[in-house]
């Protein structure tokens, strides 16, 4: 079945010079700490914590996502953090490209790689790892310091392998985040 | 869209889907029932060649299920007697071919599990080029290309994955209580300031981050917080049953090597069992002897009395409270020492992950060859379908409502860099039938351009191609339409044969003489083709299943 056309009011969004379509009413704390890679969507009420950096350095980039990702409505992205050595610092975030993350899924990965999917209300834990070609399903709990390994498919609480995905997986993904964002369109009037 | 398709009453929408059939799975009608005249200059397109070469003893329940018209997926086989009879010898050869290496019980499940024709999505398919037979993972092999570690993400050499028990070596454990993994942690917060050479005995544990189990529950801590299972090493391998397996197992080798039976044979038998209970060490114990018919075995005394059963019964009576014992899931993740008291459970070192090549059942040649290395995505060879075969969406679809029409769109996506023509047959005969009018069975798609992936949306028709009486076309895709009248309420599904002829790169091995008769065709019939490069053409004709939601009554 098709992705529907999504339309979108010309006023709520900003693109960028390298097609990222940003919503108005997104939360982008830090910014100048924040890379989007191209043609990535942020919705409505999606959050980005770039301010949270690691303490002492100058400028830094904080949280980098990749081409094509999708950060659904009140998504939280918030970089890992941890004591060490008895201070408490915050650590970068990468996302990779052709990433889905759901509807009000809370995430606080270390890294997050290519043609991954998660789902809604999902909760990644601190310094989580996930591979490239995965996928998470609705409501489950990455716990924190936990791997998810490529063509896996985790569910539940705590996230546990269901299942593997076939080796199309990449191509699947990148044609759907291309294809949804091909038909985020503004609306006509 | 979708939502136009939801009943009023109850029940779960009944999604809409294109399911693609692996002749393997099920009676596929045959595929050379319809052919059009457009393509009727290749031939059969479907044979397999390899059958002389295989055994050919062909199980007959299998060939039961096949000939018999009462299958679960019989109602979407074109039941037109005079094409099946007329193909019959083929068709059955055909199934056949696909069918050998199954057993009865998988050919009954393949009716009986999710996808009860026999089809599945696109994305789960293999195409093998050789055969030019659409592959599912059934009459695929897998081939084990590497283990590693799903944490670690480590490699582990074949050569010691057994003497490892299939599990990681190194620092990766998951918790006894919830199975999540466990992270090596320091007593001290801040002892990560300390020195190594100063560390205090006994510094670290493992903590789980999901139900707060840590093992100084269970008095368990280490010196060092690297190595962990070989510190675990003594602990696990003192088990009472890990040390009766391994007497049994030896105990049993020395019996085997006197009979020079395999060596590896018995061995890796024993560890895949991978059991510490006793009863199924008895089994196999006496299976053996009564298989080999021969009492020349040596008496074995266990070296280990087990505690008997009715004092387990006395401390499982006197629980009051269920959280006092295991789980049965607990129990089972720890085979060798499946206790009932929650004190005794022991962080298990987590069991290694696999990852493997495909090969096609009856050619044997390779369809999917990941990388060597664990933590590499890319596939050496990758013969998915998705990327050979026509990408069949549905781009437009109206709600189905019984005796009224409604117009449907197909999309039909060449992933090929040539171009391909497509035509199309409604399995007519199917139950309960629905009226299908094909608007434009015959049609090209362009091909696969990557310049076209920058020009999203722009409407192209392919020069010098035939103007069909198509709904619409865009880069490498043609769109027809289809009219749908249902013919019962409920869920609409059709069976369409998809005929699909490409230019192809001509393959060494197809040059031999005879080696694949009836399969290819030289393009244009010519006598003498070009020395350099052949560009043959390939039909190759599937059924789809296309599913389009429920159909309702009337209007509501």
């Amino acid at each position: 079945m098709d992705l529907p056309i999504v339309n979108y009011s010309k006023s709520e969004y900003i693109e960028t010079d390298t097609g990222n379509k940003v919503s108005r009413k997104s939360v982008i704390c830090g910014s100048q700490n924040i890379i989007l890679g191209g043609k990535t969507i942020l919705q409505t009420g999606s959050v980005i914590r770039g301010d949270l950096r690691r303490t002492g350095v100058g400028h830094a980039v904080v949280v980098s996502v990749g081409r094509y990702c999708f950060l659904s409505q009140g998504c939280v992205i918030r970089p890992p953090s941890k004591t060490y050595k008895g201070v408490f610092s915050y650590y970068p975030m990468k996302i990779g490209d052709h990433v889905t993350i759901g509807e009000g899924t809370i995430v606080q990965a270390a890294t997050i790689g290519s043609f991954v999917s998660i789902g809604k209300n999902c909760v990644i834990g601190r310094f989580a790892i996930i591979k490239d070609c995965c996928r998470i399903e609705d409501n489950t709990v990455i716990p924190p310091n936990s791997v998810v390994p490529s063509f896996s498919v985790y569910k539940g609480s705590p996230g546990k392998l269901v299942d593997e995905l076939p080796e199309s997986i990449q191509d699947i993904f990148e044609a759907r985040t291309k294809d949804r964002y091909a038909k985020f369109v503004p609306s006509m009037n | 869209m979708l939502a136009l398709n939801a009943p009023p009453s109850q029940g779960p929408v009944i999604q809409p889907f294109v399911h693609y059939r692996c002749l393997c799975s099920s009676p596929g009608p045959s595929a050379t029932a319809s052919r059009t005249p457009s393509t009727t200059r290749t031939a059969t397109p479907t044979r397999t060649t390899n059958i002389d070469d295989k055994d050919m003893d062909i199980d007959p329940s299998t060939t039961t299920t096949t000939a018999d018209p009462t299958t679960p997926s019989a109602d979407l086989v074109p039941a037109t007697a005079a094409l099946t009879l007329h193909h019959h010898t083929h068709h059955h050869e055909n199934d056949s071919a696909g069918e050998r290496s199954k057993t009865p019980a998988e050919v009954y499940d393949s009716g009986n599990n999710s996808d009860p024709h026999g089809s599945h999505s696109l994305s789960r398919l293999y195409f093998c080029d050789s055969c030019d037979e659409i592959r599912c993972p059934k009459c695929t092999q897998d081939e084990i290309v590497c283990y590693y570690c799903p944490n670690c993400l480590f490699d582990v050499p074949t050569a010691s994955v057994k003497s490892e028990k299939h599990k990681c070596s190194r620092n990766c454990f998951e918790c006894p209580i919830c199975q999540s993994t466990l992270s090596v942690v320091s007593e001290d917060p801040d002892a990560g300031m300390i020195t190594a050479g100063t560390a205090a005995q006994g510094q670290y544990y493992l903590a789980c981050n999901i139900c707060q189990w840590n093992s100084q529950e269970i008095g368990m801590t280490f010196e060092k917080p690297t190595g962990l299972a070989v510190q675990l090493q003594k602990t696990e391998d003192s088990l009472p049953d890990v040390k009766e397996f391994d007497r049994l197992k030896d105990h049993l080798e020395k019996y085997f090597r006197v009979h020079s039976l395999k060596p590896g044979l018995p061995s890796s038998l024993l560890t895949s069992i991978q059991s510490g209970t006793l009863q199924s060490l008895r089994y196999v114990s006496t299976s053996n002897h009564k298989a080999q018919q021969s009492d020349d075995i040596a008496h074995y005394t266990p070296a280990v009395q087990v505690m008997e059963d009715t004092e387990n019964l006395e401390k499982l009576m006197s629980i009051t409270s269920l959280s006092e014992t295991t789980t049965m899931k607990q129990r089972l993740r720890q085979l060798q020492n499946q206790t009932y008291s929650t004190q005794r459970l022991l962080p298990q070192r987590i069991h290694l992950r696999i990852k493997k090549s495909r090969r096609c059942r009856s050619c044997r040649h390779i369809l999917v060859k990941p990388e060597q290395k664990a933590q590499a995505t890319g596939f050496k060879i990758n013969l998915i379908a998705l990327s050979q075969l026509p990408n069949i969406t549905i781009a437009g679809l109206q709600p189905m409502i019984v005796q009224t029409v409604s117009r449907v769109i197909l999309r039909f996506t060449n992933p090929r860099h040539e171009e391909a023509h497509v035509s199309l047959r409604y399995g007519d005969g199917a139950i309960p039938n629905h009226g299908v009018v094909i608007h434009s069975p015959s049609f090209t798609v362009s091909p696969f351009n990557e310049v076209w992936e920058y020009e999203v949306g722009t409407m192209v028709t392919a020069p010098g191609s035939v103007h069909e009486d198509v709904y619409e076309r865009t880069a490498n895709s043609t769109s027809i339409a289809l009219d749908i009248t249902p013919a019962a309420a409920g869920e609409v599904k059709i069976p369409l044969l998809v005929t699909f002829t490409f230019k192809a790169h001509k393959l060494q091995s197809d040059t031999e003489p005879s080696a694949l008769p009836t399969q290819l065709v030289v393009s244009g019939s010519k006598d003498h083709p070009a020395p350099e490069i052949e560009l043959i053409d390939k039909t190759v004709a599937f059924w789809t299943v296309i599913g389009f939601g429920e159909a309702l009554p009337t209007f509501s």
